[in-house]
């Protein structure tokens, strides 16, 4: 039932999605769908449920929370997978770097197992790409803000997630570091053709003016 | 300013903690090496240390304790690791938070009693199958309780320190973001035990190595527990150490002193294996923690059930209860033979008698318990804070000294208290403060504050102190915004610190038998002294009172916070 | 008589005790040894005695708190009863007490001792000079048939330490599973073999492992007369051997096949109490009879001894070289042993440990008191006990340890 309706080209879907708290939704039904290298930012007050909404899609909602709706990734149905099972990367506020492991430990512990060099090598050359080459051995508690930022999304990108999710990323950094990291986060997703979303305030992080209303729930343009 | 400062605590902590210990380990150690005029021994000599390498007990004494020290500490360890793997995050985990404090309020002696009348032949368990299963009319001749091999002790100190590790690895998560680590790792493929054990275990490792120390110097001269549960022929070495320490062969007290500085040896080579271990591991592991996720269901994933590790929480849970309860049944029981499962004859008698030689014993250490509780308390709040002031401040050397301080705190909880207690008494004699009652408090506060102190710092050092400067802006006063904004969020883990503080206390037999001089009675030296005698309902009383004290004070800890506030979600 | 009631006032009290003195102690010489006792009693008006006494029993410890409050009623004396776990932490405190040069003001004013621990303290000149000559009460004890009063152990007591009670090894047996005790170590062997396990003792150190032991080698060797001198190391090997043969082959049939052994005596009554032992042994002939009278023990315990007879001793109470309150000590020890307390303590009701106290030196009325004691349920009389074996001299204790520590506790 699930696949029939989804068409080649469509990567990522969310089908009449709901998420309720003591038998109250949090938002009206959603549903949308995204293609390989399509980033669509999700916008509305705080407290409207943006947050929540990722949750459900990467499978960490809390307990308190219950969910309705479809969520297919490739045609799967990720609705009743473990969070393990679901190939979602999630990139949050915080860095959350591991500090008990280095910058290389940090991005080895997210690449798949395999060939001992060549993991190494995948390393080298994913902090060559966010020009933080040489940085394999730094401790990570030494690293600047935007430089936490960037290996943390690097951690993220290495796990070859086939939907990436990224709960306000940019918050946390001055507006230089910003449009940097920003410029970078929109560069590594067009690379590797996967579909994304963003949580975001900021009108600048809309691809193609394009966002989606938590509120209404409907896909909206914005209008310069 | 800051200097002077420095200097001064230097020395406070050295005067208090480090240099009585360093007098008391020196008059132990001088008996050691055959200088003991009270007897007439007035040259040195090697000759103790080599009678009592030669002593026949002295070598398999030493193999079983080791063997039990090592392996219970191992296995507690593993035992409570593997508990927080499997139940953080479950249902489970609020119940086992609440029921940590609890079992650390059962007394190492009261424990021991309870569980050889569970385990040994003629004891509980046995006579819930006998005769009906069994047939047994007779206790059967076996050899469960005080085996030679010191299987039964170990399970005691298992049962026991697990608890403690629970609670050292509750407080050291609380300086982590567990939850938000486990998340990213779940985005990366990685299952929950694996997470764990690669991302949260290294983490809370750094802070359990202390515990871990702490307990291995516990079980390796634990005296009490391996007295109920221990082998008898030859006893575990600090037993056959207490035992040259009281024979009336006064010659025998070199032999003893000889035994403390190997029993201090032995510990030493075990911490130094210990982190010998560590570091292998450690490189052996580096390659491990970022080999990549594993996806697919591994042979040993039966062993990471929540299943199979809230059985064992139970079950731990569980024998603690029962070893309770047993002593309950017992102190009401007038008659109660094998193979009855319940006593013959019910009496009130022995909780009626006990009363008037309770009153003393019982005020006496809820004094000295309260007392040493929150000096230690306000002696860990002093220094944390210090702590914590120093590391936001961005001085970083500053923080590194308080570090190798601190270690200095521990030193009472890491070395074997027959080792120093003997020298003590005599510093103490020497000068003219036995059984007083300051100083008998302060011979507690030597073992309480590196509990009190260990079990607040993570949570205190962990606290926003945004919200401390925040209030210091708005009234102007630093002490006030302490006292009423930081000190009053982190009620809680205070009044908990303040709880595992007193039941230190409480347990402590040693400290007030040496430096009490006689003069004051305490729960745990009336209790002990009952243990030697043959009536099991009275050492029930007295052990029941033993863990009461202790059990109350938990519960208020855990209580008034609560009701404090009552109207505050967020706290 | 001299402490007729206690309840009579303090006044009333001192005159008729000044007078019953002067009336008893006819000679010049006890007279001046009154004068001197009279300055003792005074001296200890308002002292409090720390009395060390091992704490490990109810009924002993009931018995502690009654004579207290006798002494603080009749003399104003205030005695503690420090509850010691062991004897040996007593002479450690005292030994650390030396040690930092405290030759008065000590914390121990008076230690329930014997033995090797009396032993020790003497030669290392932890007690107090000879005082028992001092105390009154002194001269009602029967020195001249109990030899165990004059020499503790075989050291010589000369007047350091005040008899308290007197102590015979008698064996219990649970009748509900033996009917036929031994009747010496050498007859235990074939009970065993039939009741595999029932029987044990406490592993040596303790004294009541040492006792047995003791008692067997008594019972084994060929030369009884070596016994009683100091022990010959060269020839140890060859006069114990009949020992260690027995107890080679004693050790295979007991508790645990003699891989573990109890604690001590109380942990033998509890087992015994559990049927997990059908023997056990104790140094109060009335333990047994008190034991049941507690409900420690079943009515179908009852008691037995060797019939080469058992060993016996005497236990006393001494005075350390630093007491702070020798004085209100002296008063505590004398009145342990007076009429009236060793009447008390031998009821079986209230310890039933037995007198010190010579029958012929007391008045009639103390004389039936003794008499009229009944006799517990399950204690053989005087002429049921039989005769009264010699402790061996001291150093057979440390020489017989040694070996069995070597050969069992390895």
């Amino acid at each position: 039932m699930q696949t029939a309706e989804v068409s080649e080209k469509v990567v990522f879907a969310l089908k009449k999605v709901q998420v309720n708290h003591h038998n109250s939704c949090l938002f009206g039904e959603i549903s949308f769908n995204l293609v390989a290298g399509e980033i669509l930012t999700i916008m509305g007050p705080s407290g409207c449920g943006k947050s929540t909404l990722l949750a459900a899609i990467s499978g960490s909602l809390s307990s308190v929370f219950t969910f309705t709706g479809g969520i297919y990734l490739h045609g799967r149905s990720l609705g009743k997978l473990p969070m393990a099972a679901r190939n979602v990367g999630v990139q949050f506020q915080e860095d959350l770097l591991f500090p008990h492991l280095n910058v290389e430990g940090n991005l080895l512990f997210s690449l798949a197992r395999g060939d001992r060099l060549k993991r190494k090598e995948k390393v080298r050359q994913a902090l060559r790409s966010a020009g933080l080459e040489g940085f394999e051995h730094k401790d990570v508690a030494a690293l600047s803000g935007g430089q936490k930022a960037r290996v943390g999304l690097l951690r993220t990108l290495l796990a070859e997630p086939e939907l990436l999710l990224l709960d306000e990323p940019f918050s946390r950094l001055d507006q230089k570091l910003r449009d940097d990291f920003r410029a970078f986060v929109f560069k590594q997703i067009e690379w590797l053709k996967i579909p994304a979303l963003l949580v975001s305030h900021d009108i600048q992080d809309c691809q193609n003016q394009r966002f989606l209303n938590l509120v209404t729930g409907n896909i909206e343009t914005y209008q310069i | 300013m800051v200097m002077v400062r420095l200097l001064a605590f230097k020395i406070f902590i050295a005067v208090v903690f480090v240099l009585p210990i360093a007098f008391g380990l020196i008059g132990t150690w001088l008996p050691a090496f055959g200088y003991f005029p009270s007897i007439g021994r007035n040259s040195f000599s090697w000759q103790p240390l080599l009678s009592m390498l030669s002593h026949p007990s002295t070598v398999s004494s030493i193999e079983t304790t080791v063997l039990t020290g090592l392996l219970s500490t191992f296995l507690a360890f593993l035992i409570s690791q593997w508990l927080c793997m499997g139940l953080y995050q479950g249902s489970s985990w609020r119940w086992l938070n609440r029921f940590v404090g609890p079992l650390l309020a059962v007394p190492h002696l009261a424990f021991a009693i309870g569980l050889s009348f569970l385990l040994s032949p003629s004891g509980w368990i046995v006579r819930l199958i006998s005769p009906s299963i069994t047939g047994f009319v007779l206790p059967p001749d076996w050899l469960l309780v005080n085996d030679t091999l010191g299987l039964s002790l170990s399970l005691g100190l298992v049962l026991k320190e697990v608890p403690f590790f629970l609670l050292m690895s509750m407080a050291a998560m609380a300086g982590l973001n567990t939850d938000k680590t486990l998340q990213v790792a779940a985005s990366l493929g990685y299952s929950h035990h694996q997470a764990w054990c690669k991302l949260i275990f290294p983490q809370i490792y750094s802070q359990l190595r202390l515990p871990i120390v702490a307990v291995l110097s516990y079980s390796l001269s634990v005296v009490d527990l391996s007295i109920v549960l221990g082998p008898v022929a030859p006893s575990t070495f600090s037993v056959l150490i207490i035992q040259w320490f009281g024979d009336a062969d006064l010659n025998f007290r070199l032999l003893g002193a000889a035994g403390t500085v190997l029993l201090l040896v032995m510990l030493i080579l075990s911490i130094g294996l210990l982190f010998m271990l560590e570091k292998i591991l450690r490189s052996l592991a580096a390659e491990w923690l970022v080999y990549g996720a594993v996806k697919k269901k591994n042979w040993w994933c039966c062993f990471t059930s929540a299943w199979l590790a809230r059985t064992s929480a139970l079950f731990i849970l569980l024998i603690s209860l029962l070893s309770i309860v047993v002593l309950l049944i017992n102190s009401f029981s007038q008659q109660w033979r094998f193979p009855n499962f319940l006593p013959s004859a019910w009496s009130l008698k022995y909780w009626i008698k006990s009363w008037h030689q309770l009153v003393e014993p019982l005020l006496n250490t809820a004094i000295i318990g309260f007392s040493s509780a929150l000096i230690a308390l306000v002696l860990s709040v002093v220094l944390l804070e210090w702590q914590s002031r120093s590391m936001t401040g961005q001085k970083k050397q500053k923080a590194a000294v308080s570090k190798r301080l601190l270690w200095l705190i521990y030193i009472p909880m890491l070395v074997p208290q027959v080792s120093f207690l003997f020298g003590i008494q005599v510093l103490v004699i020497g000068l003219g403060l036995e059984g007083n009652f300051a100083v008998l408090i302060w011979s507690h506060l030597l073992f309480v504050l590196p509990y009190s102190y260990l079990s607040l710092s993570q949570v205190y050092l962990r606290y926003d102190n945004r919200y401390l400067q925040l209030a210091e802006i708005l009234s102007g006063s630093r002490l006030k915004s302490l006292f009423k904004i930081k000190l009053l969020m982190l009620l809680k883990p205070l009044a908990f610190s303040f709880a595992v503080g007193f039941s230190v206390s409480v347990t402590q037999y040693l400290p007030s038998l040496y430096v009490g001089a006689g003069r004051v009675s305490t729960l745990t030296l009336e209790t002990v002294a009952l243990a030697t005698g043959s009536d099991d309902r009275v050492t029930s009383v007295f052990s029941l009172w033993q863990f009461a004290l202790p059990l109350i004070v938990y519960i208020l800890a855990i209580a008034i916070p609560r009701f404090y506030f009552r109207h505050c979600k967020g706290m | 008589m001299l402490f007729a009631s206690s309840k009579i006032s303090k006044l009333k009290y001192r005159s008729s005790m000044i007078a019953g003195l002067a009336f008893l102690f006819a000679s010049s010489q006890i007279f001046a040894n009154s004068e001197l006792w009279h300055k003792t009693l005074k001296e200890a008006q308002g002292q409090t005695v720390y009395f060390n006494a091992w704490g490990g029993s109810q009924t002993i410890n009931d018995y502690i708190r009654w004579a207290a409050d006798q002494v603080e009623q009749q003399y104003q004396v205030t005695v503690k009863h420090v509850k010691v776990t062991e004897t040996g932490d007593v002479v450690s405190k005292i030994l650390a007490e030396k040690m930092a040069g405290r030759s008065e003001n000590g914390s121990v004013d008076l230690v329930w001792i014997n033995g090797e621990n009396f032993k020790a303290m003497k030669e290392n000149g932890l007690l107090a000079k000879a005082y028992t000559q001092q105390l009154p009460n002194y001269a009602l004890v029967d020195v001249e048939n109990k030899p165990s009063i004059a020499f503790d152990f075989t050291t010589p007591v000369d007047n350091q330490e005040a008899p308290w009670g007197m102590a015979q090894l008698v064996f219990m047996h649970d009748t509900a599973h033996l009917k036929h005790p031994p009747t010496s170590v050498e007859t235990l062997l074939p009970i065993l073999e039939k009741n595999l396990g029932r029987f044990s003792y406490p592993a040596l150190p303790n004294f009541y492992g040492t006792t047995f032991v003791k008692q067997a080698l008594i019972e084994l060797i060929q030369d009884k007369a070596l016994l009683s001198k100091p022990v010959d190391p060269e020839k140890f090997a060859e006069v114990t051997l009949p020992l260690w043969e027995y107890l080679d082959k004693l050790h295979p049939l007991m508790w645990r096949e003699g891989r573990s052994f109890p604690k001590n005596a109380e942990q033998m009554k509890k087992l015994l109490n559990n049927s997990e032992l059908f023997i056990a042994f104790t140094f109060n002939p009335n333990d047994t009879s008190n034991a049941i009278e507690n409900d420690e023990l079943p009515s179908s315990v009852k008691t037995y001894v060797h019939a080469g007879g058992t060993l016996g001793n005497t236990h006393f109470v001494a005075i350390p070289y630093n007491a702070n309150a020798s004085a209100g000590a002296k008063v505590l020890a004398n009145f342990l042993m007076s009429p009236q307390a060793q009447l008390h303590k031998a009821s079986p009701k209230i310890w039933g440990d037995p007198t010190v106290l010579a029958m012929g030196k007391l008045t009639e009325q103390d004389r039936q008191g003794f008499a009229n004691l009944p006799l517990g349920v399950a204690t053989l009389n005087a002429s049921e006990l039989g005769k009264v074996l010699l402790e061996p001299h001291s150093s057979w204790v440390t020489a017989l340890e040694t070996v069995w520590q070597a050969r069992y506790a390895k």
